[in-house]
């Protein structure tokens, strides 16, 4: 909300700076988001007067001007304008000095005559000619009459003031107007308020002689008040009105639209003008029809639904209620006879509309926070004092007025002792008293209870929590003194993590310490990710959660797989330079659920990628951390479509079939797509097994007697995997084989085409006894003899 | 005679000891006297040429050359041994500042985890109890159980990511308390993490943020221990001295509410670029729990105060490291990453 210094001053006599007046407004719980000064976008800018045009000596198409600035100063400026005659009031903009639209001018020399500065059009000086009159951008602006030599055009624009940027809370509509921040000032600084001026006269003609009110809707539009102006001569503004709604931000029209902008700025009512000729004798406040239509001031045509407000006639909507008024109803040119509108819609309702439409306005956001409850009738009076004081139109006796629900105070019980229970210091009630009368709220005393009538406009005050909140940011939050000790020991609380975050924790430490970085990824993504992939149509992880308003598509869904965060940050990273890089992410996947009434699937995932390693090394990255975890993992090859095939595997818990994620290298084709010229190793599994690992470590001795080692190397066809010739080992090595190992895998020269040797160590020891030679060489014969039965020939 | 000849070869023995430069002349020159063929050896194989009673003196001659040449030779090699060691460890010895171009070190967690981690820890010191909840929520934990009016404008399509009507990305993590509140009886003292998410993206919104929420329900806890829990907070996460101020604001959840500024831990509160010269720097929201949330919990409102808090995750990590735009932090690049360790 922009609130001007002196719009404000003209309701409350304030005599500190803007800068003080913030901090004020800060320690009430506004936010000040900035304070411009007007006067800073135009520097050493003065009105002068021309006392002589000559044509420049040197060319026919400049002209020499002497111009007086003030009684001691004539200035000479260089001017290619045709318009200017002897005696205008100009701007003219001296050395130094700057323009609106940023420029900076400098005396100089223009074909060899000296020009002191230059005259300024009515863009130079950020008009337009609905902001002054005559302003244009090609030709030099002329002063009013009336205006003097020797002004700062600051002065003459009204420029000379500071604007307050002020934030406002969705709980403070009642001061979302600079009558509501003068409230709120004058509360806080002890300086009356001053009332609103009211000063109006009516003719003998009657409203109810033109026209009829009806309220179909008074849940919607809890009042609607109308007043007739006739002989409305539509014009510009006075130059006050027309500073002041600059000042705030809005585009000045004619007299009537902008007395409607006016009240809203300063009231925070928003008000509406129709044509009398087009109301045509009803107001009907009602809900439009279905796929009822509407061209509204926008120029654009809406279609309406059953739930949205509008202001018909007898026939057709003349307005969105609290949105916006329709095109072919609001004033033009040839309006005599205005009705104006002052109502009070509800917030839902005009927020629901608004959104509908995509149309939002000035009305709207204002309906939207909650509006004054009395401020439909000062609105409108203040509204007519206004036309009366401009002297275009004449006032209509009588109103038409649904009769709002007649509305009480609320009055909530005061008990201090409580009230210092939320705060937690102790504050004398009188005291208490004096800050609430101060914002407007007074007591009644009754049978030795005090209540306190909350003022109609504080709709946000409720309960005594709301009162202790009033109190203490009068009072000064800094009188909540910490406590000498921390007294959080009233009563025992455990605190700590829970197993699974701790858990979280040791797997990225572990990973940390094993070179990984980790990285942080959107939880949603683009659809097109499983195309990008190859994710097959009938795969379940194209089964995702739609986000129903997402930031674009490329945040549409919700993820189902870490796969493309991961590989795109892999991806930046190798364009950046940096090419060999380990890389992990714990965060959750998605996945949606039949029943409407219940959670979503969300659980977490791990996903290590790496550009720094071959699928050995990588793999160790994911075995050592199950081993911490002493969860014990197996790999069998897998058909993924986004890894190389005969890189590609699923990670299986020991000993069963669960799978528990993939492991691989990423295929060629969609390295390319992520332009990165290099292996890349991924894993993605689901930690959740990790953290359910009972780590219940007990202690086994170690045995006092030696171990025996044995190496063999067989031969075996190519596609036999390791795993199976050591599970044959394991399973036939008999109770002394502790270890077992593949060293050495080998093809080439010494073996035979289409097969490998697979060379492996053997580890024997007992707990009890030192091993003989015989009974080991009768164990290998046997892990021969069983490994014989799968063709494996020892080498 | 024979003492003489023992003595001559003892001679010549120390001689060549003497002369012998590194351990294989030591050998030879063992094997030379003491050998099975050695000199000394020899003469004491001579013993039995000679008569009876010479031979305990005999004996002892060769006993004493034997012994005193053993010993020399100990010592010859020992002194060479220590040469030897002496010119290794000068030949071993390394340029010490030296280091390996490059190869993998240890990686680093991301700072938003190291903040999250910094936070939690002393929440997790003052007894809070660290709860995780769903991200994706319905509407009632998210916004009509914490108090939140169905016209709040926080409900708007460009405030929050809907799934459906009444399902959402969970705008903040406030929501986790209800599910606490619900399932928890007093007293209650927990601090929630996580993802929460908003439709905003600019270098100080990012659409995906992490908050952390604060709760306290207790029989009497008030506005003015809110303020001591987050001064500690305060001084345990930026340093001794930093101070709290509150500012009055305005959520639908607490009442009264506030907004918390901390002193600025750039310029100490003299006004910087980091406080735009304001000395102080926003960092979260708190209050004093509205009754109607507890009430809506099942909380008896008369009985029991709540006080609750809301960090933002990338907002403290800004100030902490002096990062301005909060998309770096979402960036991933590992020299950004690397810095964090």
């Amino acid at each position: 909300m922009l609130v001007p210094m002196n719009w404000l001053k003209e309701f409350v006599n304030i005599t500190i700076s803007p800068e003080a007046l913030s901090e004020v407004l800060v320690s009430r719980g506004f936010e000040i988001e900035g304070i411009h000064y007007l006067n800073e976008s135009i520097v050493n800018v003065f009105s002068c007067k021309i006392l002589e045009i000559k044509e420049h000596p040197n060319t026919n198409a400049l002209h020499v001007c002497k111009v007086l600035v003030n009684d001691n100063k004539i200035k000479q400026i260089v001017t290619n304008s045709n318009t200017l005659n002897v005696d205008d009031i100009v701007p003219v903009a001296l050395d130094s000095s700057k323009l609106a639209t940023g420029t900076v001018i400098k005396a100089s020399e223009i074909r060899s005559i000296k020009s002191d500065g230059m005259f300024c059009s009515g863009a130079d000086l950020g008009l337009t000619s609905d902001d002054y009159p005559g302003a244009s951008a090609d030709s030099i602006l002329k002063f009013e009459t009336g205006v003097d030599p020797g002004i700062n055009v600051n002065e003459i624009l009204g420029l000379n003031d500071a604007v307050l940027d002020i934030g406002i809370t969705a709980n403070r509509g009642d001061a979302n107007s600079i009558y509501g921040i003068a409230r709120e000032v004058s509360s806080a600084l002890k300086i009356d308020l001053k009332p609103l001026l009211i000063n109006y006269n009516e003719t003998v003609d009657h409203i109810s002689n033109h026209i009829t009110l009806k309220n179909e809707e008074p849940k919607l539009c809890s009042r609607y008040v109308a007043k007739l102006v006739k002989n409305v001569r539509i014009e510009r503004s006075p130059r006050l009105v027309i500073e002041r709604l600059r000042a705030v931000g809005i585009k000045p029209i004619n007299n009537i639209v902008d007395i409607t902008n006016y009240i809203l700025i300063e009231l925070g009512q928003p008000m509406h003008a129709f044509d009398l000729k087009r109301v045509n004798g009803n107001i009907v406040v009602r809900c439009a029809e279905d796929q009822e239509r509407i061209k509204a001031l926008d120029g654009k045509e809406y279609q309406l639904k059953t739930n949205h407000l509008v202001i018909a006639n007898a026939h057709d909507p003349m307005a969105i209620a609290g949105v916006m008024g329709g095109a072919d109803y609001s004033i033009s040119n040839d309006t005599t006879d205005i009705i104006l509108e002052s109502a009070a819609f509800a917030k839902d309702s005009v927020r629901q509309t608004s959104q509908d439409l995509g149309l939002r306005s000035e009305s709207s956001a204002r309906f939207e926070k909650g509006i004054d409850y009395y401020s439909q009738m000062a609105g409108i009076e203040r509204a007519l004092t206004l036309i009366t004081g401009q002297k275009i139109g004449d006032v209509a006796f009588g109103v038409l007025d649904t009769q709002p629900i007649p509305l009480y105070e609320r009055e909530i019980e005061f008990l201090p002792k409580t009230i210092c229970n939320i705060l937690g210091i102790t504050i004398p009630a009188k005291k208490m008293l004096t800050i609430l009368n101060g914002f407007g709220f007074v007591q009644r005393e009754c049978d030795n209870q005090i209540f306190i009538k909350v003022p109609l406009y504080r709709d946000d005050v409720t309960n005594l929590h709301d009162l202790a909140e009033e109190i203490i940011r009068a009072y000064g939050y800094d009188k909540l003194v910490k406590s000498k000790k921390l007294d959080l020991n009233r009563f025992a609380v455990l605190g700590g993590k829970s197993s699974e975050q701790t858990s979280i924790e040791k797997i990225k430490s572990i990973l940390v310490s094993n070179g990984c970085y980790e990285i942080l990824t959107y939880s949603f993504t683009s659809p097109k990710t499983f195309e990008l992939l190859n994710i097959p149509q009938d795969d379940s992880l194209r089964r995702v959660i739609k986000i129903k308003n997402p930031l674009g598509e490329d945040y549409s869904v919700m993820r189902t797989t870490l796969m493309h965060g991961m590989l795109k940050s892999l991806s930046t990273n190798y364009q950046r330079g940096n090419k060999a890089v380990r890389l992990f992410e714990i965060a959750k996947v998605y996945a949606p659920v039949d029943c409407e009434q219940s959670y979503p699937i969300e659980k977490n995932h791990l996903i290590i990628g790496s550009t720094d390693d071959d699928f050995y090394t990588f793999k160790k990255v994911l075995t050592e951390l199950c081993e911490l975890f002493k969860f014990g993992i197996a790999f069998r090859k897998a058909n993924i479509s986004y890894l190389h095939p005969g890189r590609a595997a699923y990670v299986i818990k020991e000993g069963t079939d669960d799978i528990i994620g993939v492991f691989g290298e990423i295929s060629e084709d969609i390295a390319d797509k992520f332009n990165i010229a290099k292996r890349i190793y991924v894993t993605e599994i689901d930690p959740a097994f990790l953290i359910d690992t009972k780590n219940d470590i007990t202690y086994k001795p170690i045995s006092k007697y030696p171990a025996v080692e044995r190496d063999f190397a067989v031969v075996v066809k190519k596609e036999v995997e390791s795993k199976t010739i050591l599970d044959i080992v394991n399973a036939s090595g008999g109770e002394y084989l502790i270890n077992t190992y593949v060293f050495d895998v080998y093809t080439g020269n010494q073996v035979e085409e289409g097969y490998k040797s697979i060379a492996f160590n053997m580890v024997f020891q007992s707990t009890t006894r030192t091993l003989n030679d015989t009974e080991i060489t009768d164990t290998t014969k046997n892990i021969l003899k069983n490994l014989a039965n799968i063709g494996a020939v020892l080498r | 005679m024979l003492k003489a000849k023992i003595d001559g070869i003892q001679e010549a023995c120390l001689l060549e000891i003497n002369n012998a430069s590194d351990l294989q002349q030591i050998n030879a020159i063992k094997i030379k006297y003491l050998g099975r063929n050695g000199e000394i050896t020899a003469v004491l194989k001579s013993i039995k040429e000679a008569s009876v009673a010479e031979r305990p003196q005999i004996g002892k001659w060769v006993n004493d050359a034997q012994k005193l040449v053993e010993g020399i030779i100990a010592d010859k090699e020992n002194s060479i041994q220590e040469i030897l060691k002496q010119k290794r460890t000068e030949e071993e010895t390394l340029d010490v500042t030296l280091s390996l171009p490059q190869g993998r070190s240890i990686g680093a967690l991301n700072p938003l985890t190291l903040i999250k981690n910094d936070i939690t820890d002393i929440f997790i010191r003052m007894g809070f109890e660290v709860k995780d909840g769903p991200e994706i929520e319905f509407e009632y934990y998210n916004f009509t159980a914490l108090n939140i009016p169905k016209d709040h404008p926080s409900r708007n399509n460009s405030d929050t990511f809907y799934i459906s009507d009444n399902l959402l990305l969970r705008t903040q993590t406030s929501a986790v308390q209800v599910h606490v509140m619900k399932s928890q009886r007093p007293p209650i003292r927990i601090i929630c993490p996580g993802k929460v998410y908003r439709p905003d993206d600019d270098a100080t919104h990012s659409p995906m943020f992490q908050q952390i929420e604060g709760l306290v329900v207790d029989t009497t806890v008030t506005l003015r221990d809110l303020k001591s829990i987050l001064e500690e907070f305060a001084r345990l996460f930026f340093s001794e001295t930093t101070k709290v101020r509150f500012r009055p604001s305005y959520f639908p959840f607490t009442e009264p509410s506030v907004e918390v500024d901390l002193s600025c831990n750039k310029c100490g509160g003299a006004g910087c670029n980091l406080c735009k010269s304001t000395g102080w720097i926003e960092l979260l929201g708190a209050g004093v729990v509205h009754p109607n949330v507890l009430e809506e919990c099942g909380i008896d409102s008369s009985k029991y105060k709540g006080i609750a808090f809301g960090i933002g995750v990338e907002r403290a990590a800004m100030i902490k490291y002096g990062i301005h735009d909060m998309r770096l932090l979402f960036d991933n690049d590992i020299r950004i990453l690397k810095q964090f360790k």
